[in-house]
């Protein structure tokens, strides 16, 4: 008997640990909602816009990276979101929305994150997931991922069927690529909109002069600095 | 309750499983060897790996047309390279612009392919599954292809204790198998280790010495190659305009250097050089000694013109057939898996 009562409460014991810990595990989480426009309009597949220096424009791809998730406290420290990277193709809404879970008891000043694949994980083989070369984010003959494809067609592109094709991507200085952003959160706020604006990058990039950039460099860069501008919440 | 702690044990005893699994590696080199390069920790070599990867090597699959396999460019008998063959070669005929490298002791390599252009070998393989002009094909189709292949969830379920296939699987397969392929036991090694088989004729030595002097520089022992990039004096081929490494860094230093390569099984890897240039050691040896075309970036181990008898040559010849290593050349663990055909 006195046997059959030691083994129940510490089962007991061992219950209310495992409840302890599962309760643990349930957190609150913040959402990152991503609206992909086009000056405004709802951005969709294979459908016409006109950019301010007057080049139609249709999209087949747009996708990037969205990485390294990290909130910054109200005592300026950060709280990292391990293993945040995201693979987010606008035209497959199920990437669209990202759930972030947020740190127990602390105020939360800003949501933080990188626009790319930080150069670490260029160096460091084959991962998985969102990181799969098999995503068609990362470049063969020379390696590192591509943090950002933006191709479709126009009219005024004087490449092969109207073709533009930009993969933006290159870790290595001084030609690097990954941008770094970082948005306000107001006290108690569990969503962020992010807009993407493809309108803001077209209309700085003239596809009669410029169409197709696919190698690590210069133009790259300053296409990173082009395509982070595109971020704004709403 | 219960259910939640009994499959709590039941993970954990899975993990631990799992655990034990992977942490047996095959992987072995001499112990006189400096470390490997390659990380070993995320993808340790197992046997069911090593056969995952050895099966994917030799499937053509892999090609858009499932016409070419990665050994049809790297085969066993020529140290996995091409022979006879001055560059690549791919799907419907078409020809690369460069000589397919040898795989062997790859992870003591610190880049892959001729520019250095690959950082590590797990993606190394992306870059001919890829070309246009080799296999044409996409990794994500290869995952496609590979899923309707019960043969192939059977070998990734031993090789990763899950049939899943995902890019990353068959490149850490890949892997598995490539790295393997290792060659320490020519005549020059068992010399190195004082071992029957090999005792060096007069000739042999001093064609050794006349190597330590005059090739050692770039083509260091016991790899026979240095991780380095050279300039090693070859005019440019007006048909190709490949100045090498300079696609890779954008910088003019790195006009006209490729990577050093090894000299292991150098008897069976013809021709020689990045565009193949070269049928003979012969012709290989004469351009060293007489042939070097002096440029900006020249390789400044070259800057002194290597002088060699006619007779030193010979010796220098000889001693480099020493580095052929036949039990890797015909070992049968590395050769076509005849599962492939009667299984797959």
């Amino acid at each position: 008997m006195k046997e059959d009562l030691k083994t129940i409460s510490s089962l007991l014991c061992f219950m209310f640990f495992s409840m302890f810990l599962f309760s643990q595990q349930v957190k609150k989480e913040f959402n990152i909602m991503i609206e992909p426009v086009f000056n405004g309009e709802k951005l969709l597949k294979e459908h016409w816009y006109v950019s301010k220096t007057g080049d139609s424009i249709q999209f087949n791809k747009v996708k990037f990276y969205l990485t390294d998730f990290k909130f910054e406290l109200a005592n300026k420290s950060y709280h990292e979101i391990n293993t945040s990277f995201y693979l987010i193709d606008v035209f497959n809404e199920s990437t669209l929305f990202q759930s972030l879970a947020l740190p127990k008891r602390k105020k939360v000043k800003k949501v933080c994150f990188s626009l790319g694949v930080k150069g670490s994980l260029s160096e460091s083989g084959a991962h998985s997931g969102d990181l799969d070369p098999a995503n068609g984010m990362y470049w063969a003959w020379q390696s590192g991922y591509i943090n950002m494809k933006i191709e479709g067609v126009s009219s005024n592109c004087p490449a092969r069927k109207n073709k533009f094709t930009f993969h933006i991507g290159g870790f290595q200085a001084p030609y690097l690529t990954l941008r770094k952003l970082s948005f306000p959160v107001s006290h108690n706020q569990k969503k962020l909109t992010l807009v993407v604006d493809m309108a803001s990058f077209f209309d700085k990039v003239s596809l009669k002069k410029n169409h197709s950039v696919m190698i690590p460099g210069e133009e790259a860069s300053e296409l990173a600095d082009t395509a982070v501008k595109m971020f704004s919440v709403k | 309750m219960m259910k939640r702690i009994t499959c709590f044990v039941g993970v954990l005893l899975l993990l631990s499983f799992i655990g034990l699994k992977v942490s047996s590696t095959i992987f072995t080199y001499p112990e006189y060897w400096p470390k490997p390069i390659y990380d070993f920790a995320k993808n340790p070599v197992t046997e069911e790996g090593f056969q995952l990867g050895r099966n994917l090597f030799y499937d053509p699959a892999l090609s858009k047309d499932n016409t070419i396999s990665c050994a049809s460019c790297h085969l066993q008998a020529s140290g996995f390279t091409h022979i006879d063959h001055d560059l690549s070669h791919g799907i419907e005929g078409k020809i690369g612009t460069r000589n397919s490298l040898a795989i062997m002791n790859v992870a003591w390599s610190s880049s892959f392919m001729w520019d250095g252009g690959i950082n590590h070998l797990e993606v190394q393989a992306l870059a001919p599954l890829t070309n246009e002009v080799e296999m044409a094909e996409t990794l994500e189709d290869v995952v496609r292809k590979l899923d309707t292949i019960p043969y192939y969830k059977d070998l990734f379920y031993k090789a990763f204790q899950d049939s899943t296939i995902t890019g990353q699987r068959v490149l850490l397969g890949l892997t598995q198998f490539t790295v393997m392929l290792n060659t320490y036991n020519s005549k020059y090694d068992k010399y190195i280790r004082k071992e029957g088989g090999g005792q060096f004729t007069a000739q042999e030595k001093n064609g050794l010495k006349l190597f330590k002097v005059n090739c050692a520089s770039c083509h260091t022992e016991p790899l026979f190659a240095n991780n380095e990039f050279k300039n090693n004096g070859l005019a440019v081929d007006m048909t190709l305009n490949d100045y090498g490494r300079m696609k890779i860094t954008q910088n003019s230093k790195d006009s006209l250097k490729f990577k050093v390569p090894t000299l292991r099984n150098i008897q069976f890897t013809k021709p020689y050089m990045h565009d193949g240039r070269f049928e003979t050691l012969q012709e290989v040896i004469t351009h060293y000694t007489n042939g070097i075309k002096q440029s900006e970036t020249l390789a400044t181990e070259l800057n002194e013109a290597i002088v060699l008898t006619p007779n030193e040559k010979v010796d220098l010849l000889v001693f480099l057939h020493t580095l052929t290593d036949k039990d890797f050349l015909f070992d049968k663990r590395f050769s076509f898996p005849k599962e492939l055909i009667t299984q797959k």
